[in-house]
């Protein structure tokens, strides 16, 4: 770690700790009861299927283990978990096919 | 609605806790791995704890350390941090319909408990389903419970326990496993796979765009995809 002024490391938390609350109470705490126009209700629904997938598609790419490159075991873990995903429409089993042969395939190159 | 046909609040609870246990499989290996990151860059015990109790939001934990480590001003590496963690704001606008009308004091420990994982959960159960809000309140402090509680639990085992930890394969890549995971059972319609689709070609053109904007255009380009061919679908009947 880079050297930090006493005080500096508590003062980032802080900082952090509270814009992140800031950001998730927002429009639950500040908007509260007020009905939400139809449009902006439709846009929201949305908010799930694009936030995920706009998470993850530069990880499995570029994944930060790897150093930013490709790596083929992840990214058939990934593709894994879709195809269970939306086969059998069951989040952990989807999940556990992932996962699983994400550490198979791990435990293979080890070799 | 009448009550006496709505299952208590405790049964709902433990309907959370249920949900929400097993993602302890994957947020756990995220949190060790966060606790072991800060122990070798020196951080204390406490403010490892102070991190994952004050912020609880891993990637953006990551990137502020990491910031932080390659000697990066305090300003960036807490702007960086606030960027990644900016999507939150529209997981709170998403609430807003099944909580908005919540007292006061339920709203401020919701939005402390709003983690990817409680929030999607949160999402899964409420969408399409009518129930009283005493009972989607307890179902989303039961689905936090676990997940917010091995969050922090694992943070400081992981401080603890460095050298064991990091030798584990792939458990870097448990979280993107597990968004991807829980956005395949909310694709159960057009729009919703197009949003998807948009959402990750956008992110994967603009990932090198700064303080995370590439992902939050994406996400506003998928949510505005899903809008419009859902009133498409209606236009037509």
């Amino acid at each position: 770690m880079a050297e930090l002024a006493p005080g500096t490391l508590w003062f980032t938390i802080a900082a952090l700790g509270l814009g992140t609350y800031l950001i998730r109470f927002s429009f639950l705490g500040f908007l509260g009861g007020r009905t939400l126009p139809p449009l902006a209700l439709r846009l929201l629904r949305y908010v799930p299927v694009a936030v995920f997938p706009a998470l993850v598609a530069p990880q499995v790419l570029w994944p930060t283990a790897t150093g930013g490159e490709l790596d083929m075991p992840r990214l058939l873990a990934a593709l894994c978990t879709l195809l269970v995903g939306l086969w059998r429409r069951n989040v952990l089993l989807a999940l556990g096919a992932g996962l699983g042969l994400l550490l198979v395939l791990e435990l293979l190159r080890g070799l | 609605m009448s009550s006496a046909l709505s299952p208590r609040p405790a049964t709902v609870f433990w309907e959370g806790v249920r949900d929400g246990t097993p993602f302890i499989v994957m947020v756990g290996p995220f949190a060790l791995l966060f606790g072991v990151v800060a122990a070798e860059l020196g951080l204390s015990l406490a403010e490892t704890l102070g991190f994952s109790t004050l912020v609880i939001a891993g990637a953006a934990q990551f990137a502020t350390l990491e910031l932080l480590d390659a000697g990066a001003p305090v300003s960036v590496a807490v702007g960086t941090g606030l960027a990644v963690n900016l999507r939150m704001a529209l997981y709170s606008a998403s609430l807003v319909p099944y909580f908005g009308r919540a007292p006061l004091r339920h709203r401020a420990w919701i939005a402390y408990a709003l983690v990817d994982q409680v929030y999607a959960l949160a999402l899964l159960r409420f969408q399409g389903r009518e129930e009283p809000q005493g009972s989607r309140l307890a179902y989303y402090a039961g689905a936090a419970a676990p997940i917010c509680g091995i969050w922090i639990l694992a943070c400081a085992l992981g401080a603890q326990a460095q050298s064991t930890v990091a030798a584990v394969p792939g458990l870097d890549f448990a979280v993107p496993l597990t968004f991807l995971a829980m956005v395949t059972p909310m694709l159960k319609d057009r729009p919703s796979a197009a949003a998807a689709m948009v959402a990750m070609s956008l992110a994967i053109l603009g990932h090198e765009l700064p303080l995370n904007s590439g992902m939050l255009l994406a996400a506003a380009g998928g949510m505005v995809t899903g809008a419009v061919l859902e009133g498409r679908r209606e236009a037509h009947g």
